[in-house]
């Protein structure tokens, strides 16, 4: 039998096993940089054809995004001309700071021009991404060739977006590390085990406000992993003799947070205070995660609030600068906003383009949350992703931002990852995922962009 | 440490930071008011133009504010005229093309560069009179007339860049418009503002003057009390005090400047 001890010194000192899946997360993550660099150079040789002037050179940095990172790097953050509603207008202060700061790193470090220094930072997170994505995957036990799957397929359910220097990249990078962390296995219960375990939940705190402050799509993260907490504590308990369910488990770890209280009701009441004891063992890591996320969101909200001597400026300027689709919580409006996207272009109005793209991206999250391939865990933070958008009717964007989440990456990598040797299968659900992205990424390039210019993305109808 | 101590340890790590996150959000509400505007400038220190987060984008000196009788035979107005620096703070700043054109500096920092024209120059006159900055008309007259060289202030547009000072001469007047006719008018009581062209402001010194007016608790306490003096006394005395500004010509360059211009002999 197999002594604690020994386990710890397995998980301190890598075996040749582990060393070898690091090496293969890494090479993973070198092929994704190559294939990255790869097709930059590819769209920039196109995009005087994109942007019908073949004479002009189009830098990357040179889009709407692109540009207020350049300027939010060389001059900060800074607010509208001043107004009778300041709040009303978009300012720089919506561009989170993190990918900024990195392209500032970059630039002044290095002296790599600022109309570049945002694909440096993009193939870097790239190679973030799909490296951790790698090990992520190993964590939930798809450990056949894995790593080479991401690596092919996270370029393009990226489609177009990843493609650009934009702080999605940065997004799902550390949003891959926070799965990570929330998936690694639990440390051997020893000493030395639990201090594993309090590094890796300070980590994760840290590693939560850094994603908020990649983007503000981290609120969408805070239901799913709240699921993860209570899904991974439940099946620590198990193994340590829980022998109830998951509802139960639930009700019974608030139980054990409010005992203080009904036990003190119970000593009002003049009677005992007598509770079953039950075997739960605490994930805390998703829950410092979702700490961290909130700790992020407020220290932004005190950033901006102080910079613009307005409260909750950043939410203000989240709520009303830019326009929610339907008012928060209303799911009828919210059915009625979808529901365009199958209303025919006509003679006055464009095809509704915006509604059928960001309700195919909701539903391309929820295929694999169909499947039984999926673990359980990424299945159910898949359903729950997109309650935060139903309820805050923060639909814009919406495309890019879901499928930039880690989950949703995850969640498709464990629908392709085998996990018996059939390489038919495997080769088969690949030339189907690279068929769709390819498509998405030539229909969006060549024809959808045209349709845009014509207001028909505007969450607002025209 | 066990398991217990290690849940313990847990659960007041998540609420300290909750509780600090709490914090924000209550600092976040309740944010110190921006000094937005213009505020009393005083006389003869640097007084910062304020950028956001009240960074400096420099710092502007005023002295020597004078009312100038100019000699009649110029034909021109009597005329306000004062000694200004402006040195470059750090605020960020977004510089136009035509301000700065990168291939010609190209190792020169852009966003150093900060524009300062006559258009940052704003006047609140409550008798309704209009300013009207004097430096082309007056200038000329000057370097045409007098034994003087002026540094002028703000024509063409400064350029500052990173620890650069620039130090002029500002000369203005005020007139009502009537009928379609300029009347000079000298406002009992005015200010002067002055902001730079391409930073974002918060905040930028206002300097308020009188003249003729009586001395009452209404004017702030910086405010300064213009004299007159004669154009040729007061350029003398800035030759001593602002060699910045003006420079007495040398011998060589009057005997120049007597032969190009008749009127002076």
């Amino acid at each position: 039998m197999t002594t604690p001890d020994r386990i710890v010194i397995t998980v301190a000192s890598p075996t040749p096993n582990v060393l070898r899946v690091v090496f293969a997360a890494l090479l993973t993550s070198i092929v994704g940089m190559c294939l990255y660099v790869l097709i930059v150079a590819l769209v920039h040789v196109s995009s005087g054809s994109i942007n019908n002037n073949s004479e002009t050179f189009y830098p990357p940095a040179d889009f709407s995004d692109g540009k207020r990172y350049v300027k939010i790097c060389s001059r900060g953050y800074d607010l509208p001309v001043l107004g009778p509603l300041v709040t009303a207008e978009t300012a720089l202060i919506s561009w989170m700071p993190v990918y900024p700061a990195l392209q500032c790193a970059i630039h002044q470090s290095a002296g790599v021009s600022l109309v570049f220094a945002g694909t440096y930072v993009s193939t870097l997170a790239t190679g973030i991404t799909l490296f951790f994505g790698s090990l992520t995957l190993w964590n939930l036990g798809r450990r056949s060739r894995v790593p080479y799957i991401l690596a092919v397929l996270v370029q393009p359910i990226g489609a177009l977006w990843l493609y650009v220097p934009g702080a999605e990249s940065t997004y799902l990078a550390v949003g891959m590390v926070t799965l990570w962390l929330i998936t690694l296995p639990p440390f051997a219960d020893t000493a030395r085990g639990r201090l594993l375990e309090i590094i890796r939940i300070a980590v994760s705190a840290l590693i939560g406000v850094l994603l908020m402050l990649t983007k503000p799509n981290a609120l969408a993260l805070l239901i799913p992993i709240t699921f993860a907490f209570f899904y991974l504590s439940w099946r620590r308990s198990q193994t340590a003799g829980y022998g109830f369910g998951l509802w139960a488990f639930v009700a019974d770890v608030v139980i054990e947070h409010i005992r203080p209280l009904l036990a003190f009701f119970q000593r009002l009441r003049g009677q005992s205070f007598v509770l079953e004891e039950r075997s739960i063992v605490y994930d805390w890591a998703p829950v410092a995660t979702i700490a961290g996320i909130l700790l992020g969101l407020a220290y932004w909200l005190v950033y901006t609030s102080w910079l613009s001597g307005i409260p909750f400026y950043f939410l203000q300027q989240q709520l009303f600068a830019w326009r929610r689709a339907w008012p928060t919580g209303n799911l009828g409006e919210a059915f009625l906003y979808f529901v365009q996207a199958f209303r025919g272009a006509t003679r006055q109005t464009p095809w509704r383009v915006g509604a059928a793209y960001y309700l195919a991206a909701n539903v391309s999250a929820l295929i694999p949350a169909a499947s039984s391939r999926v673990p359980t865990l990424i299945r159910g933070m898949l359903l729950l992703l997109p309650i935060f958008l139903l309820l805050s009717g923060a639909v814009n964007g919406d495309d890019r931002y879901t499928i930039s989440t880690s989950i949703v990456v995850i969640g498709w990598a464990c629908w392709l990852a085998p996990t018996k040797p059939r390489p038919f299968t495997v080769g088969l659900r690949l030339v189907f995922m690279s068929g769709l992205a390819w498509l998405t990424s030539y229909f969006v390039l060549f024809h959808l962009f045209a349709i845009y210019a014509l207001g028909a993305t505007s969450v607002v109808d025209r | 440490m066990q398991r217990d101590q290690l849940n313990r340890l847990m659960r007041f790590l998540i609420a300290f930071i909750l509780a600090g996150a709490a914090i924000l959000v209550v600092m976040a509400a309740r944010p110190p008011a921006r000094r937005i505007g213009i505020y009393t400038a005083e006389f003869g220190k640097p007084q910062p133009i304020l950028g956001l987060w009240d960074e400096p984008a420099a710092f502007l000196t005023i002295t020597h504010p004078m009312l100038l009788s100019l000699p009649p035979s110029w034909k021109l107005t009597d005329t306000i005229c004062m000694v200004m620096q402006v040195t470059r703070g750090t605020a960020p700043t977004t510089t136009e093309f035509t301000d700065f054109q990168p291939q010609a500096q190209w190792d020169v920092k852009a966003l150093d560069a900060l524009v300062m024209d006559y258009d940052g120059i704003r006047s609140r006159a409550v008798d309704g009179s209009a300013l009207k900055i004097d430096n082309p008309t007056v200038g000329a007259a000057v370097t045409a007339f007098t034994d003087y060289q002026v540094h002028w202030f703000g024509d063409p547009p400064i350029l500052l860049l990173k620890d650069q000072t620039f130090g002029g001469l500002l000369c203005y007047h005020y007139y009502f418009n009537v009928n379609q006719l300029d009347l000079f008018h000298l406002p009992f009581s005015y200010l002067l503002s002055f902001q730079v062209r391409n930073v974002l402001l918060d905040s930028w010194p206002a300097y308020y003057f009188r003249y003729n007016a009586p001395s009452d608790a209404s004017y702030p306490p910086q405010t300064f009390t213009l004299q007159r003096d004669t154009l040729d006394h007061y350029l003398s005395q800035l030759a001593i005090e602002a060699p910045f500004a003006v420079k007495k010509l040398t011998k060589a360059q009057i005997d120049q400047l007597g032969t190009e211009v008749p009127a002076r002999k």
